[in-house]
């Protein structure tokens, strides 16, 4: 998917001095780009040309000052991004043109076509595109709007990322670093709990939990864990890869979270924990699950997956039980550029069992008090979501004001909406609603360049890899999983795009 | 160059200097002049120039936008831009200012 084009030092020139009687239609790019929110990529081996022409010619018509802040606020409006040392001193482009063979290396990296008017750049490279096509292709591109543009949401932070990956590289330390070690002490400060511990990925988090427990002699083979019957399926596994038990009960159909009324009647002498999951981002009724946990001592195991930064009451997710396991999947609210995951909790013997489970059982060099596994956070993924844990509150506010339009202004009969208890008990890792028409609905939506998901299409039960549930009947989970759409819904998605998609949805 | 600040009433077309500058006698003058708004002419009224026109457009068009806003703030209104080299003659005397 395009989101954004580099211009070329003559186009970025052409607008920065006006040059319109060679350029007459350079205002029209920076109105379209700004127009169909695409970003203004430049490289940053372009920056010191444009600057000094720039500077040299407006000086003769403004105050040096006035121009060095009018470049500035021009390029606080582009994305740089940089530009890559991997060079083929024996490409045609490099041998006749150097300083166009580094924007094109820079257009590679991310995609993107170059704008620009110069014939020769035009002639010698299939990436670049002049003014007049670029202006005839986007007033004919039909707008495509995606579930999710994970790479324009990542394109946010490109030059933060760059600077967190050169610190690692030359850092010289790539297992359980300085960075793993940063994450730990801020993931934990965000989530307000005594520890965080990184982790390989979200199920990794669940298993070392139930199996740290194991180890510290709470839980044994064969007791079993209460567990909703509508999660991803990720909740379950934790559960039966550790000898235990899943035992299902039944969603809330409005929120679709586990229905605390429905738990007590499951409750056997061999019950040792309840495992709620604050699916699509909004926390479970932890009031009443952590009254029924007291009364029968069990422990309360969150799956904070979908939830990162989610309060109820005056805690954030992660902290409302005995300890809460999370997911950074890239698509996640708080997401890795590749797997990983972490484990909150306050109880001290917990997270030091957990942290040596995850690295082979080693509490100290060499030594293994456990069989252990390794699941530990990568330094380089530690790096990454030190970035975005800082922009994370940002990230959930414009999906709540995504989500309250979308509450607000969809009216259409035969679409359920979801119900919210409270604003800041979720932070919409989903929208989904429910349609007895969701098949058709979504053929609809793809048709108008609408793309929705389904999370999930088949109950935990009625999946092969739990052939012995495939009988038993969870009927509010069928129904959920029969009906429910996502909608798409992101930090980068467009006021124009939340508008067209509520607009389309009224009018089926 | 320096600025100096002072008024003085125009009189049979000449402006005449205060004592305190009387050493600019002689001497090759910039002057801008800030006038009161409702004793100037039509015909003398500072003209508008198409680029600051077409910026004030895009500006408008694009609902507000910092560096255009900046950029209108500071430009003369009569400013437009006469190409008259390439951007290589023109990187050429601007790296060769810089490095010598």
């Amino acid at each position: 998917m395009v989101d954004g084009y580099i211009v070329d030092v003559n186009i970025a020139l052409d607008y920065l001095l006006d040059r319109t009687d060679v350029s007459p239609r350079v205002y029209d790019v920076f109105l379209t780009l700004q127009k169909r929110k695409l970003n203004i990529y430049l490289s940053s081996s372009q920056i010191h040309t444009i600057s000094f022409i720039f500077l040299r010619e407006a000086k003769k018509s403004r105050e040096l000052e006035i121009a060095k802040n009018e470049l500035s606020l021009f390029l606080k409006q582009c994305k740089i991004i940089k530009t890559p040392s991997y060079i083929d001193f024996n490409n045609a482009l490099f041998q006749d043109d150097s300083e166009d063979y580094l924007v094109e290396l820079s257009a590679k990296l991310i995609g993107a076509k170059i704008i620009t008017r110069d014939e020769k750049f035009l002639k010698n490279s299939e990436l670049t595109i002049n003014v007049d096509d670029f202006l005839k292709f986007q007033i004919n591109a039909t707008k495509q709007i995606p579930f999710l543009d994970l790479k324009s949401l990542n394109a946010q932070y490109f030059n933060k990322y760059e600077k967190a990956f050169d610190t690692v590289v030359n850092s010289g330390w790539y297992i359980q670093g300085n960075e793993c070690k940063e994450f730990d002490k801020e993931f934990a400060s965000y989530c307000g709990t005594k520890h965080a511990i990184g982790v390989a990925n979200g199920l990794d988090a669940l298993i070392l939990i139930l199996r740290a427990y194991k180890e510290m002699g709470v839980m044994n083979n064969g007791d079993e864990v209460i567990v909703p019957s509508n999660t991803y399926i990720a909740s379950i596994l934790a559960i039966s890869q550790n000898n235990l038990i899943p035992v299902l009960v039944e969603p809330n159909l409005e929120t679709y979270l586990i229905d605390p009324t429905k738990i007590e009647e499951k409750i056997t002498s061999k019950t040792k924990a309840i495992l709620p999951v604050h699916l699509y981002g909004q926390t479970c009724e932890m009031d009443a699950i952590n009254a029924i946990s007291n009364k029968y001592n069990l422990k309360v195991i969150e799956d904070s997956a979908q939830s990162h930064g989610a309060y109820f009451g005056e805690k954030r997710s992660g902290n409302l039980g005995d300890a809460s396991g999370f997911s950074f999947y890239p698509g996640k609210n708080l997401g890795a550029l590749g797997d990983g995951g972490a484990v909150t909790t306050n109880d001290d013997e917990l997270a030091a069992t957990i942290r040596a489970l995850g690295n082979y059982g080693s509490h100290k060099k060499y030594e293994n008090l456990y069989q252990g596994v390794n699941s530990r956070l990568d330094e380089m993924q530690a790096a990454m979501l030190r970035v975005k844990l800082r922009y994370l509150d940002d990230e959930v506010t414009k999906r709540r004001e995504i989500a309250n339009y979308y509450l607000e202004n969809i009216k259409n009969e035969k679409i359920v909406l979801p119900t919210v208890r409270a604003e800041n008990n979720h932070v919409w890792h989903l929208f989904v609603i429910r349609t007895k028409e969701r098949d058709e609905l979504q053929k609809y939506l793809s048709k108008k360049g609408i793309q929705t998901l389904i999370h999930y299409p088949i109950p935990p039960h009625k999946q092969q890899a739990y052939q012995k549930w495939n009988d038993q009947s969870y009927p509010i989970s069928e129904n959920i999983h029969n009906n429910i759409l996502s909608l798409p819904i992101s930090g980068v998605q467009s006021v124009e795009d939340t508008h067209k998609i509520t607009e389309t949805l009224n009018g089926y | 160059m320096y600025a100096v600040k002072f008024e003085a009433d125009v009189r049979n077309g000449m402006i005449e200097l205060p004592d305190e500058y009387k050493n600019l006698e002689s001497q090759h003058l910039q002057i801008t002049a800030i006038v009161a708004n409702n004793t100037i002419s039509p015909k003398f009224k500072e003209e508008t120039s198409d680029t600051y026109q077409a910026l004030e457009q895009l500006n408008s068009d694009m609902g507000g936008n910092e560096y255009l806003a900046f950029k209108l703030k500071n430009l003369s209104k009569t400013y437009s831009y006469v190409t008259t080299q390439l951007d290589d003659e023109l990187l050429y005397e601007a790296l060769k200012e810089k490095h010598g």
